[in-house]
Order: structure tokens, then sequence, then C-alpha cells
């Protein structure tokens, strides 16, 4: 009975799009594969990586017992016998070698039971070696070359409901800060922000997420503070009176901001007090979760992950090619389309 | 019928004759309450998922496999649940009398596990972990890698302080020491912070600035990574064989050994992101499972 109410709400659903997979059914409306992992990303690249680890550790390994078995094979011989005949004639260790081992490491020389030690490491080493060398000239005579190809780092739809923006919003360039006030990696992140927009106005929207990387009551404070400004409308006078502390908070510092930030002689009182800021704060920390923020400060540039703390060029350099792709070919560095050049004071 | 009976009742008295002491009966095992993990930075959850650019080696103790807990900071910032030995303690044998001490230390290897072991002592633990001579195999230099009579005698000292002031019918689970060429092996794929490849960070081991240069220093050849392997291994067998004579003599107590965190293939979502070295919290979160389910107290 269940099947045939499924059969017959697929044959009323509407057509599936042609070319993308349709992964669940939903009042009769598909949701399709992209949109599911859209948001998730770069999660799942961080997954990818991990399988093709695992894969390379798996066809290295394949690949030596395939070559032993068949040398093995080809002597007559099981591969351990003739894994103990590639060691033997390691030549053996003489008292001189330990001598001159010790002679050129001195500090090696003072620990206990050092000629000892010394006298394993270079046996066992010598047979290692002759093992060792067996392996690389079967590779080589082999022709063996690894083609697996490494995962593509993808693009994240990254969720922007309650967050504080600033920027055209018709830019071409989305950036998502995920950062704390409360760390001085963050502040030099948001630096190098200002920076770029000041050096390429109107290229991009700049989106904040409270992003914390430890307990710290003073940067959970400011980040209620700042979800407080946030509801006033002064988010981003708070934001960079914050950050120009360059992590160094303290309450009265705060107070400073939040002054500064046209919010009440009672900011911080509200901040600690309202329940449905601390939610906040917490649904920002869950977004960056679920987009794999691995640390604070991270950047999402048109989905793109980067690292908060990667040098200015690098940045600048992402943000240019994002910038090129979105224009078309032949684009330029100068101003975004609909920024007047004249206001910004780069020539045209 | 009689002759037979006799027979029966004769072998069965020669059978328990010849059994071990183990077998005789020990002392009936405790439920684990009083928690007391012995170990280095891996059980510290050195860099697991927090870090501090100022303090290269920071625990964060809510991560680690053994003692790792979860509370508001955890929650609000969206930390892995390790699901520690000891948060898994407490959803089977319930909150009451519960201790939780951590007795590793950073640093650590096998010469100080005596002194750790006394620690457990003191605290009337009933489960002990042992998880024990990373910084024994990962050295600055090959000659300060101990003799396996050395790491046995240090590793034996210790057990003989386990079995003469545990508490009856107490528990000391081994764990093996994780396979560090592994780590190696992964090194092309990971990365520091985001943007610092691993293999330069490792590079420093040159200077003395990063831990294990018998593993991970640039001027090793493959035969000194195996060389150190091979003292991975054989500090393995040395950790298993004394679990197993001890499990054997000691009527007293339980001793297990799990050679898991060996064997497994770690991938780089389970290595700091940070320090390219220890456990994330996604890799204490795999051991805390995996030596859970291998160990004395696991679901059958």
């Amino acid at each position: 009975m269940t099947r045939a109410w499924l059969a017959l709400a697929l044959l009323l659903a509407g057509p599936a799009e042609p070319g993308r997979e349709v992964v669940a059914w939903l009042h009769g409306e598909p949701l399709y594969r992209d949109q599911v992992t859209s948001p998730v990303a770069f999660r799942i690249y961080r997954h990818q990586v991990d399988i093709h680890s695992l894969l390379v550790q798996e066809i290295e390994r394949q690949v030596d017992a395939r070559l032993l078995a068949r040398e093995a094979e080809r002597r007559g011989v099981g591969v351990e016998a003739l894994l103990a005949e590639a060691a033997t004639g390691a030549p053996p260790v003489e008292e001189a070698d330990v001598d001159r081992y010790l002679a050129e490491r001195p500090q090696e020389a003072a620990v206990p039971e050092a000629r000892a030690r010394v006298r394993h490491y270079l046996e066992e080493t010598r047979r290692i070696e002759r093992r060792l060398g067996l392996l690389g000239a079967l590779r080589e005579r082999a022709g063996y070359r690894l083609v697996l190809e490494p995962p593509v780092p993808p693009r994240t739809a990254i969720g922007l409901e309650g967050a504080a923006l600033r920027g055209p919003a018709d830019a071409p360039i989305e950036i998502v800060h995920f950062a704390s006030f409360g760390s001085r990696a963050s502040a030099r992140s948001a630096a190098r922000l200002a920076r770029l927009a000041q050096e390429l106005p109107g290229a991009f929207r700049q989106a904040h997420r409270d992003f914390l990387g430890r307990p710290d009551e003073t940067a959970l404070l400011a980040a209620r503070l700042g979800q407080l400004a946030r509801r006033a409308g002064s988010f981003w006078s708070l934001h960079d009176a914050l950050f120009a502390l360059d992590g160094r908070l303290d309450e009265a510092a705060l107070a400073r901001a939040a002054e500064s930030a046209g919010l009440g002689g009672d900011a911080l009182a509200q901040a600690r007090g309202d329940a449905s800021l601390l939610a906040a704060v917490r649904r920002d920390q869950d977004a960056g979760v679920a987009a794999g923020v691995p640390r604070e400060p991270t950047l999402f540039v048109n989905g793109r992950y980067a690292s908060g703390l990667q040098p200015y060029g690098e940045l600048r350099a992402l943000v240019l090619e994002e910038l090129r792709a979105a224009r078309g070919p032949g684009a330029g560095e100068g101003p975004a389309q609909g920024v007047d050049p004249a206001a910004s004071g780069r020539p045209e | 019928m009689h002759l037979r009976g006799t027979l029966v009742a004769a072998t069965a008295m020669l059978a328990v004759l010849c059994l071990p002491v183990g077998a005789l009966g020990k002392d009936p095992q405790r439920v684990p309450k009083r928690l007391s993990s012995t170990g280095d930075s891996i059980t510290e959850a050195i860099n697991a998922e927090e870090w501090n650019l100022l303090d290269p080696i920071h625990p964060n103790h809510w991560a680690s496999f053994a003692n790792g807990y979860r509370g508001f900071w955890e929650w609000l910032l969206g930390r892995t649940n390790v699901n520690s030995h000891n948060q898994r303690i407490t959803a089977a044998f319930g909150s009451r009398n519960r201790k939780n001490f951590m007795e590793a230390v950073s640093g650590a290897d096998s010469f100080d596990l005596p002194g750790q072991a006394a620690l457990s002592v003191s605290r009337a633990a009933d489960y002990v972990t042992v998880l024990m001579g990373h910084n024994d195999v990962c050295q600055d230099d090959f000659a300060s890698i101990p003799t396996d009579a050395e790491f046995e005698a240090n590793v034996r000292a210790s057990f003989e302080r386990l079995a003469a002031g545990l508490p009856n019918g107490a528990t000391v689970y081994t764990l093996a020491i994780v396979d560090v060429y592994k780590l190696w092996q992964l090194g092309d794929r990971l990365d520091s912070l985001g943007i610092i490849p691993c293999e330069l960070v490792w590079a420093t081991t040159l200077l003395g600035a990063f831990p294990c240069g018998t593993m991970l220093s640039p001027r090793n050849s493959e035969a000194d990574r195996q060389y150190t392997r091979s003292r991975n291994i054989a500090f393995n067998q040395i950790l298993e064989g004394l679990s197993a004579e001890f499990d054997q003599s000691d009527p007293h107590h339980y001793w297990e050994f799990t050679p898991l965190p060996f064997e497994a293939e770690f991938v780089p979502s389970e290595v700091s992101g940070f320090d390219c070295f220890h456990p994330s919290a996604a890799g204490q979160k795999r051991l805390s499972a995996e030596s859970w389910a291998a160990g004395p107290f696991g679901a059958p």
C-alpha cells in the first residue's frame, strides 16, 4: 500500500531537472544533491582528503606486496625468504663504526648505553637498507607511477541568515569571516580585510560570524556585545573598535568600544543578561562547525576556504582571481562594476 | 561407573592444580569508578582542537581519549565530543563516586612511568590506562632511544608498583604505542593552520625545535625511519608481553593490552591541524571508541 502511494506521489510530482541528481522528494518537489552538498562541501572535501590518503597508503602497500610476490616467485622462494636474503650480506658493524658515529655526534655519547644503542641502530639500518634497495629496484624495473589525483577544494555555500553584513549587496565577491574579537590572529585577519576593502572598493561584501577559538569569558562577552550591536544597527562600528584592540580585551576596553559604537552605558550588563545573545553566538559557532571551519580566523571567499592567517598577498591574489572569474576574460583589477571609479580614487 | 567417576574427579583435580593463578579465581573485577590515566602528551590531548600560538604545548584535557569530558565551553564552541573512557564509564556505571585523574604529562617517557604509577596507586584507582612510549621512540637522535632492556625494566617497575598498591579487583589497561611512521607517511597531505606544510614544520627537528627527529627529521633516510619503527614495534611487544605476564601471575588485578593504536590507519583529519604531530580531537575520539570497545569494559 505504501509503495502504491509512493508511486502515485512520484507520478504527480514535478519532473526533476535533467543532469541533476535527486536525493529526496518533499511535497512532490525534488531535493537535489548539489543543494544538499553545497553547505557542507568543505567538510565533505576534508573527508575526501582522508579517503585519498587511505587510498594512497593502500596503493603503496599493494604495490610492494605484488612486487615482492612476483620477485619471490621468479626466484623460486617465499616472500619472507626473499626479504631475509636481501638483508643478509649487510656489512658487519665494527667498533670503529660506532666510534666514528659518536665522534660525529658528541652530544649523543653522553647518553648512558650509547655504544650499545648505536651499534644496534647501525646493524639494523644496514639490514633495512638492503631490503629497501631491493624494493626500490623492483619499483624502478616495474615502471611504477601513481596517477590517483587528490580531491579538488570545493566552494561551500555559507548561510548568512543573522550574520552582520557590509559592502554592496551586488558585489561580485562574498567574504565570510569567522573570527573572535578576543583573538590577535582574528584582529590581524580583520585588518587585512580592511586593507583589501580600501584597495578594492566595492569588490566584495563582507559577513562576520562569531567563532571563538577557546574558552575565553571576555571574548564571549565581546561576541555577545557584537550581537547586541547588530540588533541596534551599529555592529560594524563596534567590530572595527574591538578589532583595533588587537585581541587585548578587558571589560574597560569593551565598555569604551560599546560607547564609541553608540550603545548605551549599560551595554555590558545587557550583553551579559540577555540569553538570546548567547544563543546568537552559538548559532554563529554552529554555522562555522557545520561549514567545516577548523579554527579562527577562517575566510570563505565566494565559498572557497582560506585560512585567515595567510599573508595579505595571498588573500589579495585569491580575491583578484575571483574578480576576474566574475567579470569574465580580459577584466582587470579595476573597481567592481557599478562602483564610481572617481569615488574610489582609482584611475579608470 | 564408580571407577569412571573417580577418574573424572582425579582429572579435574589435576587440571585445577595445573591452572595458572589467574584462572583459579582472581579477586572480583571492580566496576571502574576511579580512573587514573598514565602517559604522555597524547593522553593530555595536546593541541587536539584548541591551540595557542604563544604556547605550542597546549593541553586539551576535555579531548583526552581517557579523561575527556564535555561541559559548557565544549558545547558553546561546538567542540568534538570525544566520548572518552571517562564519559563512557559514567554512562555505563553511573556518576556516583566517580573520580577522573590524569597522571599523564606531556614529554613523559618510560623512565617517568614508575612515578606516574605511584600516583595512580595514591589515588586508589580501580581503572588505570597506560599509553606510554612515544617519547622513547621519538627522540632528537638515535642514541637516545632506550634499549629493549631499559624499556622493559621501566615498564616492569611500573607494573610492579601498580600490582603492589592498587585496590584488589582493579584493572590496568595498556594501549600500544601509536605507529609514528604512519604519521610521517601523511606528511605531504598535512598542513599547519591551513598555511604551512607540515613537512616544513617537521624540518625544525634539525634545530631541536620539534620533537621526534628520529622519525620526522628531513635528514633521515628511509632506513632510519624503519629503524625507529622497529623500536616502536619492539616496545609494543614488551608492553604486550608484560601485560600478559602480570595478568597470569597477579591474583588481585586484571591486566589487558590492545594493539589497536599501533594498527590504526589514521588519516589527515585525525592529526592536529596545528602541530602536525598529535592526534586531533577526531583522532582522540576514534582512539577512545576503538580502545574502549576492545578493552576490559567494552560491550561484548
